[in-house]
């Protein structure tokens, strides 16, 4: 298992570039050796990523396609009776992603989570609502990845409130009686980006209530597709989110792949995405990959230093974006900062490919 | 449309545009191929797409016109009144045809073929709205008003994923025509057809282009050579059931390595000139992952070059067993394997393999290769820039064979 003593000593966004990049080259280059030695996948794929022979750069090291992990089950280590697969919600019919997590990982993620957590609210557990159902807990079998993120939020909460229920409803009474019980407190709200503005923003907003909870920090995440779809953006989300709370409440969208649990990337107080001590992000040009400047619109790789089950420590996702600048955000955290522009479309199906199928895909 | 059993069914009929009674077209008796009145349709068919302006922005049209031209048909006829003059054939009664998604002219050759074997036919087009559809279903519709004859017995469907509009077609059907990959065979074998009628199904193909290197190094067209094969392989960016996906390399080892050098320098320059290819971010994304599954399937050695375009990549394989056909999903990914004789490639042929394009390598030595290996696959071997053309003999079927039924009159 990796030693990450110098990551828990200092706090989650503090190391400056040139800092940051010696000690994530020693440790993606472990991961790398670790995962070579103990994935036959990861190794027989190595041969064909054409990477430099010799790391010097985040940016040096192979990196993996992440819609990988929804064919493949990719592992670098053995089944314990405490590992487990967490998969991807992805809606019917679509592959899902399937990530195979042991006990060390798992606590990795828990920790890393904590502590990135920790530089937006806090080291105190915090009264929590959760804009989601008791039930998301109770699914038995698979390991969702919502269920996943409730549960890894949930350390941060204390009597944690869910707020709708099994039919996705918005418990108003209890929830009413809830901000009131905690009105003079910092209250913790987490949820998905979607679910927090369909069934609590939305739902609160048709009926005309508004909570009085104006030192609320809500922490969400998931996604803007559904969003977008409804033309509503990050200002009219904060705005909305505010309003229905009853003060300038903050409010923290977050962005992360189940392929890489724990080390998610914070958006700070001036709208940018932060990568932590624990994570990197590089932009990737969209037909190349090879790695873009800042302000260029690009494919979006996410480097973590916690996967040590799986091989997913440099992993291409299927989302674009631009990086903004590194060390340089005026909130004041080190790392690099970027944003998020989109997803990559789906190629083309032609020539004799699969039609009468098509549409189950 | 109204439906046969006088219930109404969410088909769109495409062509004819009007009038339709699904029962006069079920009521057609089938006929003996090649009647007047069909060929005298395709030939008027064939005019009216020629001039055509809005047919011409088409390749895909245009080489369907070519095809059906007066003197290939006649060829067409001559060569089956010849193969078959001792037989009496008739066609089989209704055909259903399942057209694919994305090579835009294929239904036309289906139904024309089966058109002139003597059927009545039924075509489900993919329900895509390309303009090249429009522009034959218009063409189509207009040159039917002129032969009535014709117009009684084509019909042409849109509708989405739904099976019970497939069984409702396939339940009155004498012989079904499925074109599509795997997953569209399968799903519409479960989908059961009257017990007389006969099924013809196309599946997912793979097809590989074999260079002879010597006759390579020794060509001094490399041009034009390069610029074929990139027609057979960036079509439909390579997606094409006939389009390699293996570039096999015939010769010796100083050979090979001289004509692989020269050969993808050549595709390279020449891939500019194939409209048809498109390779974007989703595709540079795609191929990333399928060079990924080549590489965890190959237990051999696998060594990867890319253009300096990106155009395409390829994987050097120490094994054809490596090959997962499957996995090779086109965008311009190429495994290359290469030895002294055609040897291991004959040994590897399976089922599923297609199309040979072939440079270099003499009708004769095929013809000999083919009979002593008698692989299970392989269906055709062509020259260069031909792995898209149309033939009437398709994945080892005589279509026109396959869509009548013989009378044996045995006394």
């Amino acid at each position: 298992m990796l030693d990450l003593t110098a990551f828990w000593s200092s706090p989650a966004f503090s190391w400056p570039a040139a800092r940051k990049t010696s000690v994530l080259v020693s440790a993606l280059a472990e991961l790398d050796r670790h995962h070579e030695e103990n994935c036959a996948e990861y190794r027989k794929m190595k041969r064909v990523l054409n990477h430099v022979p010799e790391f010097r750069a985040v940016e040096d090291f192979p990196f993996l396609p992440v819609r990988l992990f929804k064919m493949y089950d990719l592992r670098s280590a053995a089944e314990q009776r405490s590992s487990k697969t967490m998969t991807s919600s992805g809606t019917t019919g679509q592959a899902v992603s399937r990530i195979f997590i042991d006990k060390g990982t798992a606590i990795l993620q828990t920790r890393a989570l904590a502590h990135i957590l920790k530089d937006f609210i806090g080291g105190k557990r915090l009264p929590m609502i959760i804009v989601d159902s008791r039930t998301i807990l109770a699914g038995p079998g698979r390991f969702s990845a919502r269920g996943a993120g409730v549960v890894g939020m949930s350390a941060f909460g204390r009597d944690h409130f869910f707020a709708l229920n099994e039919n996705m409803e918005l418990d108003y009474d209890g929830l009413s009686a809830y901000a009131a019980k905690h009105s003079d407190e910092c209250i913790f709200i987490f949820g998905f980006t979607f679910m927090v503005w369909r069934h609590f923003v939305q739902a609160l907003g048709s009926r005309g209530i508004r909570l009085d909870i104006p030192n609320a920090v809500l922490i969400h995440g998931g996604g803007w597709k559904k969003l977008q779809e409804e033309r509503v953006d990050n200002d009219t989300f904060k705005r909305s989110v505010s309003e229905v709370c009853g003060g300038h409440v903050r409010v923290h969208n977050f962005y992360g792949l189940i392929e890489q649990t724990g080390s998610i990337y914070m958006e700070c107080e001036h709208g940018n995405l932060h990568a932590s001590n624990f994570s990197q992000v590089i932009i990737r040009h969209p037909i190349s990959h090879q790695p873009v400047s800042y302000r260029e619109r690009g494919v979006v790789e996410t480097v973590s230093v916690l996967p040590w089950s799986y091989p997913g420590h440099a992993l291409l996702t299927e989302d674009l974006g631009e990086l903004r600048g590194e060390d340089d955000c005026p909130c004041g955290r080190c790392g690099r900062h970027f944003s998020i522009i989109g997803r990559l479309r789906k190629a083309e199906l032609r020539g004799c490919s699969d039609t009468y199928a098509m549409g189950r895909r | 449309m109204r439906w046969v059993d006088g219930s109404s069914i969410e088909a769109q009929v495409l062509c004819p545009s009007a009038d339709l009674d699904p029962v006069s077209i079920l009521a057609q008796p089938p006929s003996l191929p090649f009647s007047n009145d069909s060929l005298a349709f395709i030939d008027d068919f064939s005019s009216s797409l020629s001039k055509s302006a809005a047919a011409r922005r088409h390749p895909g049209i245009m080489a369907l016109a070519f095809w059906m031209r007066r003197a290939n048909l006649n060829r067409i006829r001559s060569g089956f009144a010849a193969q078959y003059a001792e037989h009496l054939l008739i066609g089989r009664g209704l055909a259903f045809h399942i057209a694919p998604a994305n090579v835009e002219t294929l239904w036309v050759y289906s139904l024309f073929l089966s058109l002139l074997a003597g059927n009545t036919n039924i075509v489900r087009v993919s329900s895509n709205a390309t303009d090249e559809l429009s522009v034959l279903v218009g063409l189509l519709d207009e040159v039917l008003a002129r032969h009535p004859g014709v117009r009684r017995r084509l019909l042409v469907v849109r509708y989405g994923h739904d099976d019970s509009l497939t069984a409702a077609f396939s339940a009155v059907c004498d012989l079904r025509v499925i074109w599509g990959g795997d997953d569209t065979v399968n799903k519409i074998r479960r989908i059961p057809l009257p017990p007389h009628a006969s099924e013809v199904a196309f599946p997912g193909k793979f097809s590989v282009a074999v260079i002879d290197a010597a006759v390579w190094n020794a060509e001094r067209d490399h041009a034009r050579t390069a610029r074929a094969f990139c027609l057979d392989a960036f079509t439909f960016n390579q997606q094409g059931c006939s389009s390699p996906k293996l570039v096999y390399w015939l010769g010796d080892t100083v050979a090979r390595q001289a004509a692989r050098e020269s050969f993808w320098k050549a595709v390279e320059a020449a891939a500019p000139s194939v409209h048809d290819y498109s390779f974007g971010e989703a595709e540079a994304m795609t191929r990333f992952v399928s060079v990924c599954s080549a590489a965890i399937a190959a237990e051999g050695a696998i060594a990867r070059t890319d253009a300096a375009s990106k155009l395409y990549t390829t994987l050097s394989l120490s094994t054809l067993g490596d090959i997962v056909r499957d996995a090779n999903v086109g965008h311009g990914m190429f495994y290359e394997y290469g030895w002294t004789s055609l040897d291991p490639l004959l040994g590897w042929f399976g089922a599923s393999d297609q199309t040979v394009t072939s440079y270099g390598v003499s009708r004769e030595k095929w013809r000999t290769a083919l009979e002593q290996a008698v692989p299970r696959g392989i269906c055709r071997v062509v020259p260069f820039g031909s792995a898209l053309e149309f033939f009437p003999v398709w994945d080892g079927y005589d279509l026109l064979r396959a869509f009548c039924r013989e009378v044996v009159i045995a006394v």
